[in-house]
């Protein structure tokens, strides 16, 4: 058993006061959905425990599935669980739900919010342990070159070498979907595939998604997802190929600290040119062989 | 459901009755495990589940490094914080000892060897407090050369010297144990061989990862002793003498207490030293304090050392096998049971084939892998590794069915083995055949589609049952209400040992299950039993337990004979009553049969019996064994009491795109006669099957320059209930086998003609698993886990 240190806890109402709340805080606030990443991020201890965490469960109407002119949306706190059993989203966002469902044990899919699992933490071993000072926790530098790296990224590495660890995100991606921030200074709409940058999300200390949108039902869409174990398990690699009047998109997982996300000709040159750290030179031909598998 | 094959046991009723059985009205039965209930709802008396008023929480310090020297240590924020109790480093004298084998320190002050190695102890009023405390004590390290390698450290001239004084045996600086098997002339016979085969397997360190990590609450006594629960296997053999040892005091001073069921075991709860830090901290506090590990520190306190095997074996042309070559490399910071893991592999060599010639040098060395313990098999699953792959790899080069080599070299009942030992309990082809016909039953090949690939494995093993540091006594007491309490040492593990000695007892005397009881096992009244290691619980324990029903029913059948008016050897017991053969309607009460209290009118209304054996080093007759040789020099003298042969069938899909790889079939047997047909068949899905499985595929031990990276059950991937085949798929086989060869030696008892299996079910399950990928990919791999970077490198995608 592991003890949290001390922390401050706050049920926001409303979007306007947990967006306010976080904003006092400058940074040393935390969002909390489900809890499910949260609390065991906060038992290790690695990070500082923040100040204070600013619970938007209560918040009405930030929970819930609905269609609305041809476009799928989801609430920031609707359960992975929700999303698994939703009849539209196993009808027309099949590759979505797969990707929900093939992520964690069904207690941790009961508690985990969407717009939770898309800002979780990294899985990195060096990151996660107070072992090890890394840059991405202030530290000098990333551990991952020179130590063990098997399940790191290939591409895009810059400063840290981490992956981003949402299976939903990668599904989301390749269906072009986009999720709708608030903050303090009001709203804007980003991209799932630009959500993430190298050390974390783009969402400001006082932002928080509200609702994630997909605009159009694919016409074609699959996700794949690699792993050592057959549940319970992040991906070493995960590929989303959706096809849409805009034409098809793949999204990769699992590969970059970033989501990797085009055309397939765009992915596969994006994997042509990547740079495998001494241990994952495998996820190249994984990578590879799963955006065949999914545009096929 | 898949096959469900028991042997018939009907064949050895008569030999089992020379031992008191009653009809194998409850042995060999299907009987529920008795704490099924109370496992399931939590309500068991698990040692976590003790808690005392006002009780400490212990929390350990641990080094994050592989190797360090400890340059300073500061406590005094650690003091100030409030809840804060006790801070203790080893300049406290309670600390400065050394455990186990005398070479590790209680607490570190000066070097650390290895990641998780104990630098401080705090106790404090709350969990909280007691983290905040560790967070603030500030230890300096200043990191050290290491040395993960035991192949490496076993050389003559290492990179690092870790010890001071250095060990030095067989001129290794770092060797602290060396062993030995000779016999035979190996040049002449591998020069004699047609076909040889070479490799090099290896098996990583794996930790144990227990369902609860270690637990431990002491409390000290008015009178000075100490009452220590501890969540152990046993507690006569080790963590008994171990706790009262390091906190100075003599061991009826120490009350200790093991748990109704042991929170998983797997040799990983052995030594109890979470009872130490206890035990120290309420001597310290003079209140109750509990140590219990976390998740973290429960994977990272054990683990099966690193093995390094190096193997030539050969044979003639026909498949009879010549000669076998093995030189294995352990290693890790101390010395604990590291040296009886090396004898424990020549049990392993020597305990399935017939070989002419074999050479056999084990080295244990210092090196700054995770600390280790026993593990499930005690070096079988790993030796059996080691030999079943390259006795898979020869079956190939000569063209030969593996099974068809198997039968054609195993062992005879009776025959002497390489280490001149008379063979006996030998059901090893009979189990090979059962499981090979399971297999051969799953028909032809499934196609699959494309980028997945099958492979078939096959696989026999063997485990010794030790015999030596056997002390067995069991006390029963009989109640005039018809019931008998069972007091000995020994946990069930998980296993239904409970249920099983119940069982023997109850068949014993010919009572319903229901009118037997086992009491806590704890040092005030518990007699020395032999423990739950070994696999041999079952066969030792049982064996005083149902000794002690036959010197009951002697002393029963005594005074009831006048009373019944008939002699002692025609008496019968049921349900409590005894009874002239086959005459029901005259039986008394055995309370009528109590032995009378001298001066009181009538009998006793309790009565109490032990039963047992003493078994020292030559149970096996006289004799002793030879060190530079490991060679049994004695008619009957033995190293091992016998052993056990399972064998393992599986069938893998491997997809060569991903490198994943998933068992969609698997059969697993052994041979025995079964004391409790569903608790082997619960040993043989989860030991052999699951377990084995994780260790082959999925539990990778990732660790950067010493530091532990896998600390979590997120990153030590054991096998979730996806991972292992449907039901349907699981075929599992109890093949019966009474051993015949016992010469002239009369210590050769087995109760009920039942012998232990449990960890021994694991030992084929690696190398099945081995060869099912090697005939799917092509391409044979020795180094487990086979996890998917492993694969695709394998097929030149990495």
């Amino acid at each position: 058993m592991k003890a949290i240190a001390a922390y401050k806890y706050y049920d926001a109402e409303t979007l306007q006061e947990a967006c306010a709340t976080l904003n006092q805080y400058a940074g040393k606030a935390q969002v909390l959905g489900g809890g499910t990443d949260l609390i065991d991020w906060m038992k290790r201890r690695f990070m500082p425990t923040p100040d204070i965490l600013v619970n938007i469960k209560k918040i009405p109407g930030l929970s819930g599935i609905k269609e609305e002119g041809g476009a799928l949306k989801i609430g920031a706190t609707t359960t992975l669980t929700d999303i698994i059993e939703n009849s539209t989203v196993q009808s027309k966002y099949k590759a979505l739900a797969d990707a929900a469902m093939k992520g964690p044990a069904p207690p941790i899919r009961n508690m985990a919010t969407i717009a939770g699992n898309l800002c979780q933490h990294v899985r990195c071993w060096y990151y996660r342990w107070p072992d090890w000072y890394c840059y991405r926790k202030g530290g000098p530098i990333c551990f991952a070159p020179a130590g063990r790296n098997i399940a790191h990224a290939i591409m895009e590495q810059k400063v840290c070498n981490a992956v981003v660890a949402s299976d939903p995100a990668t599904a989301l991606a390749a269906m072009n979907a986009s999720v709708t921030v608030q903050g303090t200074g009001g709203t804007r709409e980003v991209a799932v595939k630009d959500l993430y940058v190298v050390l974390g999300t783009i969402l400001k200390p006082d932002e928080i998604i509200t609702t994630v949108t997909v605009p159009e039902a694919p016409s074609k869409q699959a996700f794949l997802k690699s792993r050592v174990r057959n549940a319970v398990d992040f991906a070493l690699v995960s590929a989303a190929a959706a096809t849409t009047s805009k034409g098809t998109t793949v999204a990769l997982g699992g590969v970059a600290p970033i989501l990797v996300a085009g055309s397939p000709d765009d992915v596969n040159a994006a994997i042509g040119k990547a740079a495998p750290l001494s241990e994952n030179k495998y996820k190249v031909s994984v990578a590879k062989a799963m955006v065949k598998r999914v545009t096929a | 459901m898949g096959k469900r094959f028991v042997g018939d046991l009907t064949q050895f009723k008569d030999k089992m009755a020379q031992y008191g059985y009653s009809g194998l009205r409850y042995f060999g039965q299907r009987v529920d495990d008795v704490n099924g209930p109370g496992i399931v709802t939590g309500t068991i008396g698990w040692t976590f589940n003790v808690s005392l008023p006002g009780m400490l929480v212990g929390k350990l310090k641990r080094n994050p490094y592989g190797h360090a020297k400890i340059t300073s240590i500061d406590t005094s924020k650690a003091e100030r914080i409030s809840g804060v109790v006790f801070v203790g480093t080893a300049k406290h004298p309670m600390f400065a000892g050394k455990l186990m084998f005398g070479d590790e320190p209680v607490l570190c002050d000066k070097e650390v060897w290895s990641n998780n190695d104990p630098v401080a102890i705090v106790a404090a009023e709350t969990l909280e407090a007691a983290e905040d405390a560790l967070d603030a004590i500030d230890v300096k390290y200043e990191e050290l050369p290491v040395e993960m390698d035991p192949e490496a450290a076993a050389s003559p001239s290492p990179s690092v010297v870790q010890k001071s004084p250095p060990p030095n045996k067989q001129g290794r600086p770092n060797c602290f144990t060396y062993v030995p098997l000779i016999y035979g002339d190996l040049d002449k016979e591998m020069a004699a061989s047609d076909v040889t085969v070479e490799m090099n397997p290896e098996l990583p360190p794996d930790p144990h990862g227990t369902p609860a990590p270690m637990s431990a609450v002491a409390v000290w006594n008015g009178d000075g002793s100490i009452s220590v629960w501890d969540d152990v296997q046993n507690i006569h053999a080790v963590p008994w003498p171990t706790v009262a040892g390091m906190v100075g005091l003599a061991q009826e001073m120490v009350h200790f207490h093991g748990p109704e069921v042991c929170a998983g075991g797997f040799g990983g709860k052995n030594a109890g030293i979470a009872g130490v830090y206890a035990a120290m901290l309420t001597i310290i506090t003079h209140r109750p304090a509990r140590v219990l590990y976390d998740r973290t520190e429960g994977l990272l306190h054990v683990s099966r050392p690193n093995w390094k095997w190096k193997i030539k074996i050969g044979a003639k042309k026909d498949g009879t096998l010549t000669a076998i070559q093995a030189t294995a490399y352990i290693g890790g910071p101390y010395g604990r049971f590291l040296g009886g893991l090396l004898e424990r592999a020549r049990n392993g060599i020597t305990g399935s084939y017939r070989w002419k010639a074999v050479k056999y040098d084990g080295y244990a060395s210092y090196t700054n892998a995770q600390n280790t313990l026993s593990y499930r098999g005690y070096s079988s699953p790993e030796t059996c590794y080691a030999v079943e792959l390259a006795i898979d790899e020869l079956a190939k080069k000569l063209g030969m069915d593996n099974l068809d080599l198997r039968l054609k070299n195993y062992l005879n009942e009776g025959e002497r083995n390489a280490m001149n030992e008379i063979f006996r309990s030998m059901g090893e082809p009979g189990v090979a055949k059962k499981i090979r016909e399971f297999m051969d039953a799953w028909g032809p090949k499934p196609s699959v589609p494309d980028p997945w690939v099958v492979g078939r494995g096959f696989s026999g093993g063997n485990k010794y049952t030790q015999g030596t540091m056997i002390t067995n006594t069991a006390h029963l007491k009989f109640k005039g209400n018809g019931t008998v309490e069972i007091i000995t040492d020994s946990m069930d593990l998980g296993t239904g040992l409970n249920t099983v000695w119940r069982q023997f007892v109850a068949e014993g005397l010919n009572i319903p299950i229901e009118k037997t009881v086992k009491l806590e096992v704890n040092t005030d009244y518990a007699p020395f039993t032999t423990c739950s290691y070994s696999s041999m619980a079952t066969f030792h324990g049982g064996y005083a337990l149902v000794n002690a029903t036959m010197n009951a029913k002697k002393l029963l059948f005594a005074n009831a004979a006048p009373i019944l008016k008939a002699k002692p050897e025609d008496l019968e017991t049921k349900d409590g009553k005894i009874m002239v053969k086959g005459k029901p309607e005259g039986a008394i009460p055995w309370s009528q049969a109590f032995p009378a209290i001298p001066g009181q009118p009538g009998p006793a209304e309790e009565l109490m019996v032990s039963g047992g054996i003493y078994a020292p080093d030559d149970y096996q007759g006289p004799g002793k064994m030879d060190p530079a040789t490991s060679q049994c020099l004695g008619p009957y003298f033995r190293s091992v009491l016998f052993h056990s042969h399972q064998a393992n069938a599986a069938e893998v899909f491997v997809n060569k795109e991903t490198g994943e790889v998933r068992v969609n079939k698997w059969a697993g047997g052994c041979d025995l006669i079964p004391a409790n047909p569903t608790n082997v068949e619960g040993q043989l899905e989860g030991g052999s099957l699951v377990m084995g499985l994780g260790t082959t595929l999925t539990e990778a031990r990732w660790q950067d320059k010493g530091m532990y990276l896998g600390k979590s059950y997120l990153d030590w991937k054991i096998p979730t209930v996806m991972d292992i085949p449907k039901v349907d798929n699981v075929d599992t086989a109890l093949v019966p086998v009474w051993g015949e060869a016992h010469g002239d030696n009369p210590r050769i008892d087995a109760p009920f003609g039942a012998k232990g299996t449990a960890e021994g079910v694991q030992a084929p399950t690696a190398p099945c698993i081995a060869n099912a990928v090697a005939d799917a990919i092509g391409v044979r791999l020795t180094t487990i886990p086979f996890t998917p970077d492993v694969i695709l490198k394998a097929l030149g995608k990495a």
